[in-house]
């Protein structure tokens, strides 16, 4: 098999991927820079960065983690295998807005933002799809966020 | 002339004298307190007593130890009013009221042959872990053992010595998450429901118990039902204000059933109507 055909492959076994069809996923192969490893404590990006790539997690764990002066760094979540690392490539002013610290070692697929954005903008199947995905995985992560917000282990008393 | 009958020499509402033999900090506001049975004391995986610390006040504690063990009672207190901090300033030696055990328990045969999926949160995880002991004591019984932990954060994590021994068995797949953590915690961060999706079970032939505060049971449900899981095959345990403990005072009325008496462990599908029902 070539190295392409082996890369759509695997994209194609990712979670997010599922219920692409064939040619879609072989068009967001296209944009795929490779596949990244990184060890433990390495950082993916850092907020007020230039978020111009898409990771989607193949292994290990990873701390989207924010900085407070004052306070310090906390984790505000962890992605894992078959999860989606950000999302501020695909929405202006394309900049992240958290750090991503590696806690086990990792590894993800890389497409470049810009790419798969042209490809969602002259595809408007795919384009439709990606977004669909996009706001279930924002919908849901929202959703766990007003959780955290409610503190529900919280003492009453 | 007729007999006089004799007085049942059980009296549910008598509190009886337990020693305090055992005392072990889980937290920074919980306890855990083991007393000496008088006689055999059998109970079942998710029934609680009243506890009575002598001259404060009564409150409903779950059983949280093992039910095979029955020399023992155990229960695991979080610090949260008048009544659990005289019962965290026991001591050694010292005596406190018992009485029980009641409400309903864990259905642990329904989840025979099927997987068992258990998701606790906070200090939910004590009321069940006498059903996680039984599901461990009796593997077999079961196909696979799926326990999925949440709390607030890692100072809040209960039983971490046998958490790390449960995780460590390659027959349960057990998965903890915080919802936040400082920078340099290695594991898990985001709410408990976030973990039900990719945990390993057949959702159409698996039993879950689902416990913790009632919103985290509500998207906890939300999240199994979406994977497929039928309403009767979950079973939530619910918390009210629990005073008599046998259905007498109404205290903790819910919809048409007393939680005391006809839970606190409840089938999904008997009182999911109630829930959504801020009233009830």
């Amino acid at each position: 098999m070539s190295e392409k055909k082996e890369l759509v492959a695997e994209l194609a076994r990712h979670p997010f991927m599922r219920g692409f069809a064939p040619e879609a996923v072989e068009r967001m192969a296209e944009c795929v820079e490779g596949i990244r490893e990184w060890d433990e404590d390495a950082l993916i990006f850092r907020a007020g960065g230039e978020a111009d790539m898409c990771y989607l997690v193949r292994g290990g764990e990873v701390a989207i983690e924010i900085h407070s002066p004052g306070v310090g760094s906390r984790i505000v979540q962890t992605v894992s295998h078959g999860q989606v690392l950000g999302w501020s490539w695909l929405f202006e002013p394309h900049q992240w807005a958290f750090d991503a610290r590696v806690l086990t070692p990792a590894s993800a697929f890389v497409l470049r933002g810009e790419a798969v954005r042209k490809c969602m903008d002259e595809h408007h199947d795919l384009g439709y799809l990606m977004m669909s995905r996009f706001a279930g995985l924002i919908a849901a992560r929202l959703q766990a966020t007003r959780l955290q917000l409610l503190d529900l282990y919280a003492s009453r008393d | 002339m007729q007999a006089v009958t004799e007085l049942p020499t059980i009296n549910p509402m008598a509190p009886v004298p337990h020693e305090v033999v055992g005392k072990r900090r889980e937290t920074y506001d919980t306890m855990t307190l083991e007393l000496a049975a008088p006689e055999p004391f059998e109970s079942r995986p998710g029934q609680f007593n009243m506890l009575y610390p002598f001259g404060i006040g009564e409150c409903a504690i779950s059983i949280s130890g093992d039910p095979s063990r029955t020399d023992r009672i155990v229960h695991t207190i979080r610090d949260v009013g008048a009544v659990t901090h005289a019962l965290h300033a026991l001591d050694i030696g010292d005596h406190v009221g018992v009485r029980g055990p009641f409400g309903t328990p864990w259905p642990m045969e329904a989840a025979e042959g099927k997987d068992l999926v258990i998701v606790a949160g906070g200090i939910g995880l004590a009321p069940v872990r006498p059903a996680i002991y039984e599901a461990l004591n009796h593997r077999d019984r079961y196909e696979q053992f799926v326990l999925l932990y949440g709390a607030r954060s890692p100072e809040d994590l209960v039983y971490l010595d046998e958490i790390k021994e449960w995780r460590s068995r390659f027959d349960a797949h057990v998965d903890v998450s915080v919802d936040s953590a400082p920078s340099g915690y290695r594991g898990s961060v985001g709410v408990v429901t976030r973990l039900i999706p990719s945990a390993d079970f057949d959702p159409e032939h698996a039993v879950a118990f689902v416990i913790g505060p009632e919103i985290m049971m509500r998207f906890s449900v939300t999240e199994l039902r979406a994977l497929g899981m039928p309403r009767d095959q979950i079973y939530i345990s619910m918390e009210r204000n629990m005073q008599c403990a046998v259905g007498f005072c109404g205290h903790c009325q819910f919809g048409n059933t007393f939680v005391c008496r006809d839970g606190a462990v409840f089938c999904y599908d008997d009182i999911h109507s109630y829930l959504p029902i801020k009233e009830v």
